[in-house]
């Protein structure tokens, strides 16, 4: 994703930490698509997510000196940006009664026939690929959200971003065993999740015979 | 090996392989098991199934482009600030220090105000009450003893005070073991510490009046240490 601009990136990046915003916003219209849809993932809420990008933007203009290239710009800015979603978790944590509407999982679960209906499935060349219809996105977004956030931050990264685990390491500052065993636990309590709103998946959704 | 054909993969591994995030020995053992276990490979589809939806989970639409506008306040006050930290830190450093040095020197202010206060009292209050009938026993037994004391040889001044520390509060040690250390300090080495050289010859400590003037002198200095912590604090 970041690599067609990875020449211009670090010019962009030198101008930046020289103080001119116009190279700074150049960074910002390549990578706000990838932090806006992080974001949004974890909490599943448009307005949570655009005000965590926008401040992540703007701390990460004012912190723009410290980044050494040491990782990718992509990861800083990820980094930056969990930081402030992490913040954001702790402080609905505290205060439950604010974030209730957002954070309610729990919706009647719809007859299967009708959905099923809806679930445009497979394809000839890629079985695995599916297109989702809004009620299967609803689904997977609320098991998502069901994850902890370590879990979390790591499943959207990896599979939603199709980023690396070193890149996620550095992004979430933590072990490349940390983030292969959140990825795991993720994925297998969003997979569980799924089986208990089976009704809702793809026909060719193989279910799990055991759950672990 | 077959021990670890037998076994079932772990979740880890099987996300792992998925990710090709396996070494190749592990993945060979993974690979081999998966051939004849049904379980693991149905544990492994559905995780692949898993990843496959969250794959497909669209781009959510931008709400809005988050560019940041050019000359706002916010942004530039940002380059400095992000400077000063990286910049300054020996300095601030040394700031942190300065700042607990005045911590405590606050602290050590008070502690000469009371100590200077202490020696006023064993220098004055004897002289007002000489029966000392309305007197706290301690502060006389203190005069008493101190005064008791001064006559005796400068080296015997320890001993009198065990002796007498028998009778008199803990008080009265801390008021004697000053003035005898402050003696010996002067026979063994006087050109080291000023102050204490100083005081002998000033402040006769086996005097009343010479206790009344050490003790005006650390109330005074005393005062002052905190004064100065407090126009530093307000600074800062």
């Amino acid at each position: 994703m970041g690599k067609p601009m990875r020449d211009d990136e670090e010019q962009l990046i030198a101008c930046s930490q020289r103080g001119d915003v116009n190279a700074f916003n150049q960074l910002i219209l390549h990578y706000q698509p990838t932090v806006y849809g992080v974001v949004y993932r974890m909490f599943g809420n448009a307005d949570v997510a655009a005000d965590i990008t926008q401040d992540a933007f703007i701390a990460a203009f004012r912190s723009i000196t410290s980044f050494r290239g040491d990782s990718s710009f992509r990861s800083w800015i990820l980094r930056i940006a969990s930081n402030l979603a992490y913040d954001h978790w702790r402080r609905t944590q505290r205060h439950p009664a604010e974030s209730l509407e957002s954070l309610t999982d729990e919706e009647e679960p719809h007859s299967a026939s009708d959905l099923n209906a809806l679930i445009e499935t497979g394809r000839e060349q890629n079985p695995e690929a599916y297109v989702l219809n809004q009620e299967l996105q609803a689904l997977i977004q609320r098991g998502l959200e069901m994850l902890p956030l370590e879990q979390r931050v790591a499943v959207v990264l990896c599979d939603i971003q199709g980023m690396p685990y070193e890149e996620i390491a550095t992004a979430t500052q933590a072990t490349l065993g940390t983030v292969r065993s959140r990825i795991a636990r993720g994925r297998a309590r969003l997979r569980n999740y799924l089986y208990q709103h089976r009704e809702l998946l793809p026909r060719n959704y193989r279910l799990p015979t055991n759950s672990d | 090996m077959a021990k670890h054909e037998n076994r079932h993969l772990t979740t880890e591994q099987l996300s792992a392989y998925i990710d090709k995030q396996l070494s190749a020995q592990e993945r060979a053992t993974c690979k081999l098991h998966l051939q004849t276990c049904e379980q693991c490979q149905s544990n492994l589809a559905t995780l692949k199934q898993t990843v496959a939806l969250l794959k497909a989970l669209p781009q959510p639409a931008l709400p809005r482009s988050f560019v940041l506008p050019a000359g706002a306040a916010y942004l530039q006050e940002q380059p400095a600030q992000q400077q000063t930290p990286a910049m300054l830190t020996p300095a601030a450093n040394r700031h942190v220090w300065l700042s607990y040095l005045q911590r405590s020197f606050r602290p050590i202010s008070v502690i000469f105000a009371l100590m200077g206060l202490v020696f006023l009292l064993s220098g004055v209050l004897p002289t007002l009450h000489p029966g000392g009938g309305t007197i706290t026993p301690t502060t006389s037994s203190a005069g008493e003893a101190s005064s008791n004391a001064s006559p005796a040889a400068s080296p015997n001044a320890t001993s009198s005070n065990v002796h007498t520390g028998v009778h008199t509060p803990a008080a009265l040690p801390r008021d004697t073991t000053p003035t005898s250390t402050a003696r010996t300090q002067v026979i063994t080495t006087p050109g080291t510490h000023h102050e204490t050289a100083l005081a002998p010859p000033l402040f006769a400590l086996n005097t009343d009046m010479g206790r009344q003037e050490i003790g005006w002198l650390l109330i005074v200095l005393g005062i002052v240490g905190v004064l100065l912590t407090r126009r530093k604090r307000r600074i800062t």
